[in-house]
């Protein structure tokens, strides 16, 4: 007789995986298994989140530590009547990014364009440095739209409930940013084929 | 199909990063300006996903390290919070039981008249408090459970306002029915400790005021 084997399935894993939510319960009891574990969830999110919207992969770090030492806080505004825990995240992100940048101008430059290979032969460094360009000189709400819906890669709804508008109102704002980002696009590959020559 | 809805599903399907529907792609085909705007959206999602793929610069161990501390430190001062307000809130209850417990003997305690009427009158001798005398204070009356005076002990007089409770407890004959206060000068040992007592007789209710001896 064979031994029997069970196999999990990712759905059940998901199942089994408690939520934001009751983890933030738990972490305000002071279990300090469910913060580090609410940490490895969302802090690579919330970095690449910051990275994008600031463009500086410091003040991305600073960023997602300061949302995680507000969550801390006693006094923290978060209400699970009022949206998600992920949603609250976002919107300290986005705050804490604004000040940021009203700070003054980024600095660091993202030089991600060198760190990618699978696409390398595709695209040059340069035209991905332009992208990025062009994502930070973009409106805010049409960042934030870009940065959620195809770098982070949520559905409309997960981007409407993050960004706190009508999912009608983050398609129409992703589709302009596409068409303001694919102009600027375009001229930066122009204005770098005609240096070329 | 025209160019707005077409646009509005090119937008969708570069994203999607799959192939075109046929109704679609027959309008890119013979749409310049959608074809156009097809291979721009291609191209920008191609840089997004490169983007995307790029990665993310690693996050440095020790930020989740300040941060567990940070977190360590809070619990810690939360629990201590927490003792305290226990404690607090434990011996402020200790406190108002103590109070209530108080209160409630006062009120529930016997009347001083009560008191009077209750003590068994035992009779005593009448005695004047000598080393008093000696001094020309008159009309002191030696408390009969007073120890009696060390040579050389200094006293002190004491005005103050009696009730027949406290009256009959230093052994003054009391009438049941008086419930009042009478004014008294009380010769106070070296010790703290009452000696002597004489009832002052500017009362104005002579008849009523107790006797001493």
């Amino acid at each position: 007789m064979g031994r029997q084997y069970r196999f999990e399935r990712p759905a059940e894993r998901i199942g089994m995986q408690r939520s934001d939510e009751e983890l933030y319960r738990l972490m305000k009891g002071g279990d300090r298994e469910a913060f580090g574990e609410l940490y490895e969830r969302r802090a690579p999110a919330l970095r690449r989140y910051a990275l994008h919207m600031s463009g500086s992969a410091a003040a991305a770090e600073e960023v997602s530590h300061e949302v995680f030492v507000q969550l801390m806080r006693a006094n923290t505004n978060f209400d699970d009547q009022r949206g998600s825990l992920e949603g609250w995240m976002y919107g300290v992100a986005r705050n804490l990014v604004r000040v940021i940048r009203r700070q003054g101008p980024v600095q660091e430059p993202v030089d991600q364009a060198v760190r990618h290979d699978m696409l390398g032969e595709l695209i040059n460094a340069e035209s991905l440095a332009a992208l990025h360009t062009a994502l930070r000189e973009l409106p805010v709400l049409y960042r934030d739209a870009v940065v959620l819906c195809d770098l982070e890669e949520m559905s409309y709804e997960e981007s409407a409930r993050v960004m706190g508008c009508p999912v009608g109102t983050v398609r129409s704002r992703l589709h302009r940013a596409r068409g303001l980002l694919a102009a600027k696009l375009k001229r930066a590959q122009v204005t770098s084929e005609v240096a070329v020559r | 199909m025209n160019c707005e809805s077409a646009r509005l599903e090119l937008v969708e399907c570069a994203r999607r990063g799959g192939e075109m529907p046929a109704g679609l792609s027959g309008h890119v085909a013979s749409c310049d300006g959608c074809r156009s705007r097809w291979q721009a959206e291609r191209d920008l999602s191609t840089h997004l996903d490169a983007l995307r793929m790029g990665g993310l610069p690693a996050g440095h161990d020790w930020g989740k390290a300040v941060l567990m501390r940070e977190f360590d430190q809070r619990r810690r001062h939360l629990r201590q919070v927490r003792w305290m307000w226990t404690l607090s809130t434990a011996a402020l209850l200790m406190l108002s039981v103590l109070v209530a417990r108080d209160i409630r003997g006062r009120h529930n305690g016997p009347e001083p008249a009560a008191v009077a009427q209750s003590f068994t009158p035992r009779e005593y001798p009448e005695e004047t408090f000598a080393p008093a005398e000696e001094a020309g204070e008159k009309g002191f009356i030696k408390l009969p459970f007073a120890l009696p005076p060390v040579p050389g002990e200094t006293f002190g007089i004491v005005r103050t306002e009696l009730d027949p409770g406290q009256l009959v407890r230093m052994g003054v004959r009391m009438d049941p029915g008086w419930n009042g206060t009478v004014e008294a000068d009380v010769l106070v040992g070296q010790d703290g400790l009452a000696e002597a007592v004489r009832l002052s007789n500017d009362d104005g209710a002579a008849g009523e005021t107790p006797q001493g001896y």
